[in-house]
Formats: structure tokens, sequence, C-alpha cells
């Protein structure tokens, strides 16, 4: 049954992220987006993982997707709205694309063992009652130094998109 | 098999319960505003006007959908279906008791589902607005975003209070600490509660910040080009999406099901009134001050109502936030407590009368 699941999430994944790339509209294409990220929060679901799922919608579906309609809508003149459907010339980015989706696939073959972590995962939420009370726990006690230094590189970012905003209005 | 039949049964039942109180709400608006207006309000259709909401109802369905030519057909048809879909999932999570039978799901992130899952609901706003190829939509569905965008932070924020005294994303569990701490968490996080209806008012579009329906300049927003049935479900959500807010309000912070002062005994003959009567009760309270502000208060300016939001309420619930670890941290109780309340009350008071007085003077420049 979960195995169904699984197959129809991805597929949905996989066909809106490749109509995002192949829309014309360009609103169209951010909106496709907002479907793969919702497929993937399913699938995250599945992988008795609510709670990345909900801070995937929350974060991504909810801030990050309605930051980028709303650059859209504001900065992009009429014309340039639509896009052409396929860079055949540039063949680099699709070289690229294929060389990092290996170098993904190889890692995550070679690097994770998926079947133990996924029992570890559940054991670990019956014994602190939960999804998030697990990430808190991980979080700031083994991750401590890679969690405070993702927050100073965002506190970095956030003090440069001030300054950028402050010398650009002055 | 069973199990998804009951579960189908419950959420046909909470859906029509909704769409019943959303009728409610529309004519206790009408009415309480007549009411603060010095006027009737509807009288004609039933009892003092109470068949309205019917009313309404049928002359909508009656009226024709109208896509505007030049409008992207199927992104317009499909935003109030968007619109309506994401504001009656977050119900899935609620606890209308604490039986086993009140519940649809139990999620045990309870809280930030709802959050997610009504977060959604401003692609609605945005399709509706983009789709319509109209000015007027579209500057509507900018402002929807910015606004949502902003007000969604201390609407979350401000749960975080609550979320620590609870120790749980989960609402049953929020609910029940309250039933074992004896009080409701109003009276622990009074800055986090008023941070909560305002943050919660802005998110539900309504007056006074009502920015991108703004009928003195932009018609109506972004729905401006929908009529019939289309234009009835943005109504319809909006009025779901209030009760959802007050559920929120009513679990977080006024003890969900339970009755009026949970600990004292002799209060206990108010159990008689079934759990869920509590809960929609609180919600129709919040559903009142929404109303209440929409009848005393003017439209807020564009750039007051990103003020209000960035350098007025985010501090205020990053403050709370601070004050509840204090809470937390030092196990406040007796004399401690009645300081921790003073202290409070009094930066609740403080940060209000600083803030409406920087906001006043905003006003003026």
């Amino acid at each position: 049954m979960s195995y169904i699941f699984f197959i129809i999430f991805s597929l949905i994944a996989i066909v809106s992220a490749i109509r995002v790339v192949c829309t014309k509209q360009l609103v169209h294409a951010i909106l496709w987006l907002v479907v793969t990220f919702l497929s993937t929060a399913c699938l995250f679901v599945m992988l008795h993982a609510e709670f990345l799922a909900a801070v995937q919608v929350l974060v991504y579906t909810g801030a990050i997707i309605i930051l980028y309609v709303f650059a859209i809508m504001l900065t992009t003149p009429k014309e340039a709205k639509t896009i052409p459907q396929f860079y055949v010339r540039k063949i680099m980015p699709i070289v690229l694309g294929v060389l990092f989706f290996f170098q993904l696939a190889v890692m995550v073959l070679t690097r994770f063992d998926f079947i133990g972590k996924k029992g570890d995962l559940v054991a670990m939420m019956s014994k602190w009652g939960g999804n998030a009370e697990v990430l808190g726990k991980f979080l700031y006690t083994d991750y401590i130094l890679p969690f405070e230094l993702v927050s100073i590189i965002l506190l970095v970012a956030i003090i440069g998109a001030v300054v950028l905003a402050i010398r650009r209005s002055s | 098999m069973i199990p998804v039949l009951i579960a189908i049964f419950k959420v046909i039942v909470v859906f029509s319960v909704l769409i019943g109180v959303a009728a409610v709400i529309t004519y206790m608006e009408r009415k309480v505003l007549g009411r603060m207006q010095v006027r009737h309000g509807h009288m004609r259709v039933g009892w003092h006007g109470i068949l309205q909401p019917i009313a309404d109802a049928i002359k909508l369905m009656g009226k024709e959908i109208i896509v505007p030519e030049k409008a992207d057909r199927k992104l317009f048809l499909l935003a109030p279906v968007i619109t309506m879909i994401c504001a009656a999932i977050p119900f899935a999570a609620i606890p209308w008791g604490a039986e086993q039978i009140y519940r649809i799901i139990d999620i045990n992130i309870g809280l930030i589902y709802i959050l997610a899952a009504s977060s959604l609901g401003v692609f609605g706003v945005v399709i509706a607005g983009w789709a319509s190829n109209s000015k007027y939509p579209l500057m509507g569905a900018l402002r929807g975003v910015s606004q949502t965008i902003s007000y969604e932070l201390p609407l979350v924020l401000s749960l975080v209070g609550p979320l620590m005294l609870a120790g749980s994303l989960n609402m049953w569990k929020m609910v029940n600490s309250q039933q074992t701490g004896g009080t409701w968490f109003v009276f622990l996080q009074p800055i986090a509660f008023i941070c909560f209806l305002l943050a919660g008012t802005a998110e539900t579009q309504r007056l006074p910040f009502d920015m991108l329906e703004d009928e003195g300049s932009l018609v109506t927003g972004f729905y401006t080009e929908y009529s019939g049935m289309a234009f009835s479900i943005f109504a319809l959500a909006e009025y779901i999406n209030i009760i959802l807010i007050g559920v929120v309000a009513a679990i977080a912070f006024m003890g969900g099901w339970l009755r009026p002062f949970p600990s004292v005994a002799f209060l206990s003959f108010l159990d008689v009134v079934p759990p869920f009567i509590w809960l929609l009760s609180k919600s129709l309270l919040f559903a009142f001050f929404v109303i209440w502000l929409r009848g005393t208060l003017p439209r807020v300016r564009y750039d007051q109502l990103m003020y209000f939001g960035w350098k007025v309420l985010l501090p205020l619930t990053l403050l709370n936030i601070l004050l509840t670890g204090f809470y937390k941290m030092f196990h406040l109780s007796g004399g401690m407590l009645l300081v921790y309340y003073a202290a409070t009350l009094i930066t609740t008071v403080i940060c209000l009368a600083f803030c409406t007085k920087r906001f006043y003077k905003f006003q003026q420049a």
C-alpha cells in the first residue's frame, strides 16, 4: 500500500519537476514547482519525517515560492514573462545536470543505509515521543556545531540583504 | 476499511458544520455591524433576517460565473478551489473534544501541520490575482502576498509561547496541559494572545488589515473579476479561515474544549455542554472580535501595515518567547508567579503604549 503511494507521489514529483523547466509561462512554472514541493513533502511523511514535511510546506511552499512569485510579478516586464522552452544549444547545463544527478545517486547509494536508518528513526520516535522531539534532541546535542554554523550563515545573509537594501535606497 | 469510512464520515460532518457556522458568521457580521452603526441590519427575510444567508446562497448559486476573455481560464477557475481546500484541510488536525471520537486524525505535530496547510491559502489569492489578467486583482494579489508573509511570522512565533508551556506540538496535549495546569494559557501568555489575535486578523485578511481587497482603492482586490459561486467560495473560505484562527486561538490560549475555569469544582455542571460547543463558541468569540475591529477601526495604510507587522508584532512575540523561557526555566510558583504576571502585564502595556505612540506619530508623518 505504502509502496503504491510512494510511486504515485514520486511520479507526481518527477513529472511536475519536468513541467517546471518545460513550461512557457513563468508563473505556471512556479505553480508546478509548488506541486513538486508538495509531493516531496508527501514523500517525507511516508518516511516518518512529519516535522520535516510540515516545515517543507511551511517554509518552501508557503514562503520561498511566494517570494519567487512576488519577484516575478514585480520585476519582470511583460515580454520576458514567457521563456523559450528548451535551451538545446546550451549543452553545458544539461551535462552538468546529468553529472550532478549521478554524483547525488552515487552518494546516496554508497553512503547511506536507508533500511537500517528507518528502523532507528521509528525506535527513537517511540523513545522520545515524536518526530519534532527527535529532531530537537539531535540538533541541540550531536549536531550543535553545524546547527550554530548554519544559523550564523543565515544571520550573515540577512545582514547582507539589509545592507544592500540600505545602500540602494540612500 | 472501517476506520477509513469513519474518518470520511467525520470529515463530511466537520465540513458541513463549518459551512453552517460560516453562514452563521455572515449573519452575525451583518447584525453586529448594523448594531454598531445604530441600525437594524437585515430584517426582511425570516425572523430578524435570519434566513438571509440562505437567500444569499441561492442568489449566488443562480448567478453566472463569468470568465474574462483575456484571463487564464484554467487557473482562473482553479483559484477558488485552491482557496477552499487550503481553508478546509487544517481542520483535519483539530481535536473537538478529549475523546477519540472527536478527532479525525491525531497528528503529533498538529500545530505545525495546521500552520503549514493554512499558509498555502495565499496561493489561491496569487493565482486569482494573476489569472484574472487585470490590474486591480494583480495589485491586490501582490499586497496579499506581502501581507501574508509578513504576518505569518508573528502568527507562528506567538504560538511558540503556549507551545513551550505545553511542551508539545500536539493540539490534544496542549489542551490537556491547560487542564492539568488548571489555567488557560491566555493568563500566562497575554502578549502572545494579543499578538496572535492581531496577526490572525491580518492573516484572515480582515479589516483593518484587508489591503488586498481594499474596495476604496482596488475595487475588491484579488477577486474583482469573480462572480457567482466562484466569488462566494472566496467569501466562504475567508469565513472558514476566521473559524480556523478562532479555533487555534481557543486551543492554544483559551483551553480548547474545556469549560471556563477548568479547575473550579463547583462549575462542573457546565460540563453538560458538549466539548465541541465550547470550542465553537470560543471560535465565534474571535469572529465577534474581528467584526468588532471592522466596525471600529479604519483601514490602515499599506506602509503602516508593514510597519506594524515587522516592527511591532515581531519584536513583541520574540520578547514573549524570552519571557516564557524564564518562566519555564525557573519553575515560577507562588509569589514569583505573581511577579511574573506583573512583569508580563507591565511589559505588555509599556510595549503597546510605546508602539501605538510610534504608530500614530508614523501615521501623522
